[in-house]
């Protein structure tokens, strides 16, 4: 392995905390979206890390399929995303405050 | 050490080689339409007009830089970039002849030989969607975005046709890299047609040829740069050398679309009932490589003046309801085939 | 020592792009900077022996998803908003603190963990993977294909005018 698995599970932690945090942080729909990508993305390295340091296949075959989910996500996320905006006009989610009392 | 030279020179032989070819082309489609519509193409600029890309060079070099006020200046200037770059990354990983033994050892003619490879020139032709989109949208002009966006709506969905027909040759061969691709189809089938894929899988071979016009947004899919519709589509707004970029991006696209169609298909860089060893079969290999590849860029442009081009809708419709599913019709034959044994 | 200078090149570009997405205002410089941080990350993967990861990446990430984002930025004409004064900034400085110590956390325990010894990769690991993808793994697989085969039904019939 060309480097110690913990430097890439420490690149795997920054990434997922820095997409966390780009989550909580922001308030416009599209900048969350694309920071829980990057949360996936982080998850996606640490199981490749593994899968190298292990010499198994499972970490591979769980990434493929934590990629197709993110697909699918995304394109539910953006089209329920794309009604919201009719009704909000805006892309900062405090506005969607409708059901709140 | 040895090796990142020749790594280099390879990758310079193959980039010179590409920019120039680019410049040739133009030519090319110029005296080719001008051949067929009978008239003379250009034919002043040196002999036979063979200077004629060095004179539009140097005009394009001498225009005036214009970027419109209200444009996005940044993605402005990439978007050129963005269609360019994929379609010479893409040459990286495609075999253009067999090996040369050069300073005692066999130098393979691929710049890249990982075991991914046709999956990678996929994800490319994926990226250069990004291209045409930004320079849609940055323009923040309304003909422009509409040809941005219809040019990549047309991208996408031609992709899935494109990468459904290229599934059965990776099938039939049984992996990624494009040398193994070309390998596979040496020697015969039924005794007498050279084993090439494009006997078996003529449908593939058909579609494949289809979406590689579409891909590269040539006529007959080119109404996203038409003149008459669209003003010119993406590139309304660009002048000199940032529209001189988008216009050798096609012609850079058109040959990435021909060399992956004689790989895929066409046995690549092999004579057909045969290829000797040595530097001999290097040098051949490099020389059945160029014409067949050069075959189908006169092909390109051959199509491009002869048939009229798609309405959008016709265009859209065709690529969802005919193409995919004419794929899937390929994959069907070829996965019977394969259980039966016949190839 | 090329590779581990590569993978480091690689890892900065992925740590400075990811930062970008997060803080810059513009959605189409964010959704651009995540297509640089997939790109680098398909990088790495590739140096972990996960050729086939790192393709799909490239096709799936790149080339579609986040081609989708883009397309829904511009079409629905998403400016770079101002952003309006944060009325509960605590929010904000308990996000911040808390995910770097989370960080810290985290880094101190990779550090103090010993891992299992490393193990060989296997010679071939796109064609193990394709066997087990289609053998082992064969009803997971089937499984995401229906689900997206359903998300793309949801997504058309969500968007559709007349019944939102």
């Amino acid at each position: 392995m060309i480097v110690p698995i913990q430097h890439i599970l420490i690149l795997a932690v920054a990434l997922f905390s820095i997409g966390a945090l780009g989550f909580l942080t922001r308030k416009s729909a599209i900048h969350m979206f694309l920071s829980v990508e990057i949360m996936l993305n982080a998850g996606n390295l640490a199981f490749l890390g593994f899968a190298r340091q292990l010499g198994d296949l499972q970490g591979q075959i769980f990434t493929l399929f934590t990629i197709a989910i993110a697909a699918a996500e995304a394109a539910v996320g953006l089209a329920i995303f794309i009604v919201l905006f009719r009704r909000i006009k805006t892309v900062n989610v405090d506005r969607a405050n409708i059901l709140r009392w | 050490m040895v090796e990142l030279l020749i790594l280099l020179v390879k990758v310079g032989v193959l980039i010179g080689g590409m920019l120039t070819i680019v410049a040739v082309m133009s030519w090319v489609e110029r005296r080719g339409s001008a051949m067929i519509q009978d008239r003379l193409g250009p034919n002043r600029v040196g002999p036979f007009g063979l200077f004629q890309p060095v004179a539009d060079g140097l005009k394009f070099i001498f225009k005036e830089e214009i970027i419109p006020s209200e444009a996005h200046k940044f993605y402005f200037l990439l978007s050129p970039l963005l269609v360019f770059v994929p379609a010479l990354t893409a040459f990286a990983f495609i075999p253009f002849g067999s090996s040369l033994p050069v300073l005692g050892r066999d130098v393979p003619l691929i710049i890249s030989d990982v075991s991914v490879g046709m999956l990678l020139i996929l994800g490319l032709s994926g990226l250069s969607v990004y291209g045409l989109v930004l320079a849609g949208w940055a323009s923040s002009n309304k003909y422009s975005f509409m040809g941005g966006i219809r040019s990549s709506a047309q991208m996408i969905s031609y992709e899935l046709a494109m990468t459904l027909s290229v599934l059965t040759v990776l099938m039939t061969t049984g992996s990624f890299r494009l040398t193994e691709v070309v390998s596979s189809q040496q020697g015969t089938l039924f005794g007498f047609l050279p084993n090439w894929n494009v006997f078996p899988q003529f449908i593939g071979f058909c579609v494949f040829l289809v979406t590689a016009f579409a891909e590269t947004n040539r006529l007959p899919f080119d109404l996203p740069e038409a003149e008459a519709e669209l003003v010119a589509g993406y590139f309304t707004e660009y002048s000199s050398m940032k529209f001189a970029l988008f216009y050798l991006g096609e012609y850079a696209h058109m040959i990435t679309a021909s060399a992956l169609i004689v790989t895929l298909y066409f046995g690549g860089w092999q004579l057909p009932y045969g290829h000797p060893e040595g530097m001999l079969g290097g040098i051949l290999s490099l020389a059945v490589f160029a014409v067949k590849t050069s075959f189908f860029l006169w092909f390109f442009v051959w199509v491009r003046w002869t048939l009229p081009r798609f309405r959008y809708d016709q265009l859209m419709k065709m690529g969802w309801t005919l193409f995919i599913p004419l794929a899937f019709l390929n994959f069907l034959v070829v996965s019977a085939l394969l259980i039966l044994g016949v190839i | 020592m090329l590779p581990v200078i590569l993978f480091y090149t690689m890892a900065f570009i992925a740590l400075l792009f990811s930062m970008v997405v997060i803080l810059h205002k513009n959605p189409v410089t964010s959704a651009m900077s995540l297509v640089v941080l997939v790109c680098s990350l398909a990088v790495i993967f590739f140096q972990l022996d996960a050729p086939f990861i790192a393709a799909i990446q490239i096709v799936v990430y790149a080339g579609a998803i986040i081609v989708l984002f883009l397309f829904v930025i511009m079409l629905l004409n998403l400016r770079a908003e101002v952003e309006e004064p944060e009325d509960r900034p605590l929010q904000k400085y308990l996000s911040y603190i808390s995910f770097f110590a989370f960080l810290v956390v985290i880094s101190g325990v990779v550090r103090l963990t010993t891992f299992l010894p490393e193990r060989p990769m296997v010679p071939d690991p796109l064609r193990d993977l394709a066997y087990s993808l289609f053998s082992t793994y064969l009803f997971p697989f089937e499984a995401v294909t229906v689900l997206l085969m359903a998300a793309v039904v949801g997504a058309f019939i969500l968007t559709r005018k007349e019944w939102s």
